[in-house]
C-alpha cells in the first residue's frame, strides 16, 4: 500500500527522489547495462555450482543492500507507476531462464553419450604428445563435465591460459560443441535458447524505459543524474 | 639474465595481493563490463598485458597464496562501490577455483615481529611461504618494490607484475 505521503508530488530538488535516480535507478541501469553486454555474446555467467546467472541478477540485487529501502520508495511512489510489474516481469524472465538452462545442463552431464565423450576427450588428453598442461589430481571426470556443461552454456571460446582447463578446453570445445549440438538435447537447448531471447528483450527494453524515466526525474526536479564529483554518494 | 629470475623450474607460483587484484579488475572490466572499475587497472589495462601474466601464470604447475592476501581483499573490496561488492567476491572466488589456487595460513604468533614491523603481515606472511615451501623453489609474484627487493636479497625467486 502507498505511504500517505507518496500521495503528495516531491518538491523541486527533493532528496528523495534524488535517491532514487542515484541508488535506484543509476545501478539498476548499469546492471542491465552489463546484462546485455554479456547475453549479447552468449555468455550466461551461469554456474554449475549455484545453477544461477552470476552477473545477471534479479533486480533488487543491483542495489546495495543498505539502499533497499530506496527502491521500495520507489515502487512505493506513484511517480514511478509500472516499473514494480516490470521488474517482476524481468526478474521472472530470469528464473524461466535459469531453469531452462539447468535442464540443458542436467541433460547434458546426465547424458551416457555426452559423459563418454568427456571421458575418452580426456583420456586422450592425458595421454596426448601436446598435454603441457594438467589439471589438478583432485578433479574427476564429473567435475570435468560440469566445466565443460558451463563452458558450453556460456559460449565460452578460450580460457585464460592460467586456468587449469585451458588446454584440455582449447583442445576439445568443437568436439563437444558438435555433441551437445546433437538431437538428444534438441529440446532443452532449444527452450534455453528461448529463454535467453527472451530476457535479453525484456532487459533491452527496461534499460530503455529506466533512462527515460531517469532524464525525465532529473529534469523534472531539477537534480543531476549523478553525485556530483565533491558530493559524497547516497550510499558510497 | 639475474640468477634471481629463477622462473625457469616452474614449480610454484606464490601470489601476493597486487597481481590477483590486477587479474579480477581485468576480468571485471573486460569480460564483465564494470566500467567503474577501469580506472583502478594500473599494471594489465591491456589484452596483451593480461595474457603475458595469464601465459606467466600458467608455466606454474602450482599456484599458493596466504589467508593474509585474502584479507588484504577483503580490506580492498569493502572499499569499492557497496552494489559491485558482491560481484568481485564472485569473481575472486571463481579466479581461486579456475586457477586452483591453494591458500596457506601463516598466523602472526609465528612470524618474525621485526619483519611484521617492516614489512606488514601480508608481506612477512608471503616470505614465511616461501621459506616453508623453499624446496619446490618458490617465485613470488607482486607489485610491491619492497617486497620484490627484500626476496631477492634473500635469495627468493621474484618477479614484479610490471616485468612480465
Amino acid at each position: 500500500m502507498a505511504m500517505a505521503a507518496n500521495a503528495a508530488v516531491p518538491p523541486l530538488h527533493s532528496r528523495r527522489v534524488e535517491a532514487w535516480v542515484h541508488s535506484v535507478l543509476n545501478p539498476i541501469i548499469e546492471g542491465l547495462g552489463r546484462e546485455q553486454f554479456l547475453l549479447e555474446r552468449g555468455d550466461l555467467s551461469w554456474r554449475s555450482y549455484s545453477r544461477g546467472c552470476e552477473y545477471i541478477r534479479p533486480i533488487a540485487q543491483y542495489i546495495g543492500p543498505s539502499q533497499v529501502p530506496n527502491l521500495e520508495d520507489f515502487l512505493d511512489d506513484p511517480e514511478n507507476s509500472g516499473f514494480a510489474a516490470q521488474f517482476s516481469q524481468h526478474d521472472h524472465g530470469l528464473r524461466k531462464l535459469e531453469l531452462s538452462v539447468k535442464r540443458f545442463f542436467e541433460g547434458l552431464t546426465n547424458s551416457a553419450s555426452f559423459t563418454e565423450e568427456i571421458r575418452s576427450a580426456l583420456q586422450e588428453y592425458a595421454t596426448g604428445p601436446n598435454s603441457s598442461q594438467s589439471y589438478s589430481a583432485t578433479m574427476t571426470d564429473e567435475a570435468v563435465a560440469k566445466y565443460v556443461g558451463e563452458y558450453l552454456i556460456n559460449n565460452i571460446e578460450i580460457l585464460p591460459q592460467h586456468y587449469g582447463l585451458h588446454e584440455f578446453w582449447s583442445q576439445n570445445r568443437e568436439r563437444f560443441l558438435r555433441s551437445a549440438e546433437s538431437v538428444e538435447f534438441h529440446d532443452q537447448r532449444e527452450s534455453f535458447r528461448h529463454a535467453v531471447k527472451e530476457v535479453l528483450e525484456n532487459s533491452k527494453n527496461l534499460l530503455g524505459q529506466l533512462k527515460e524515466h531517469r532524464r525525465r526525474l532529473c529534469t523534472r526536479f531539477d537534480i543531476p543524474a549523478a553525485p556530483l564529483p565533491n558530493e559524497q554518494a547516497i550510499g558510497a | 639474465m639475474s640468477p634471481l629470475r629463477d622462473d625457469d623450474r616452474r614449480e610454484l607460483l606464490i601470489l601476493d595481493t597486487g597481481p590477483i587484484r590486477e587479474i579480477l579488475l581485468h576480468y571485471a572490466v573486460f569480460d564483465f563490463g564494470f566500467e567503474n572499475l577501469r580506472r583502478e587497472l594500473r599494471w594489465l589495462p591491456t589484452q596483451a598485458s593480461y595474457d603475458s601474466c595469464s601465459e606467466f601464470i600458467a608455466s606454474f604447475r602450482r599456484k599458493l597464496t596466504s589467508a593474509s592476501v585474502v584479507s588484504q581483499l577483503e580490506y580492498w573490496i569493502r572499499k569499492t562501490e557497496e552494489q559491485g561488492q558482491a560481484d568481485l567476491w564472485r569473481r575472486a572466488h571463481e579466479e581461486f577455483r579456475n586457477m586452483e589456487m591453494n591458500e596457506e595460513v601463516v598466523p602472526l604468533a609465528t612470524m618474525d615481529v621485526e619483519m611484521v614491523m617492516r614489512f606488514g603481515p601480508v608481506d612477512t606472511s608471503l616470505i614465511e611461504l616461501a621459506k616453508r615451501h623453499q624446496g619446490e623453489n618458490p617465485v613470488v609474484l607482486t607489485v610491491d618494490q619492497k617486497l620484490c627487493g627484500h626476496c631477492r636479497k634473500a635469495g627468493f625467486g621474484v618477479r614484479l607484475l610490471e616485468e612480465l
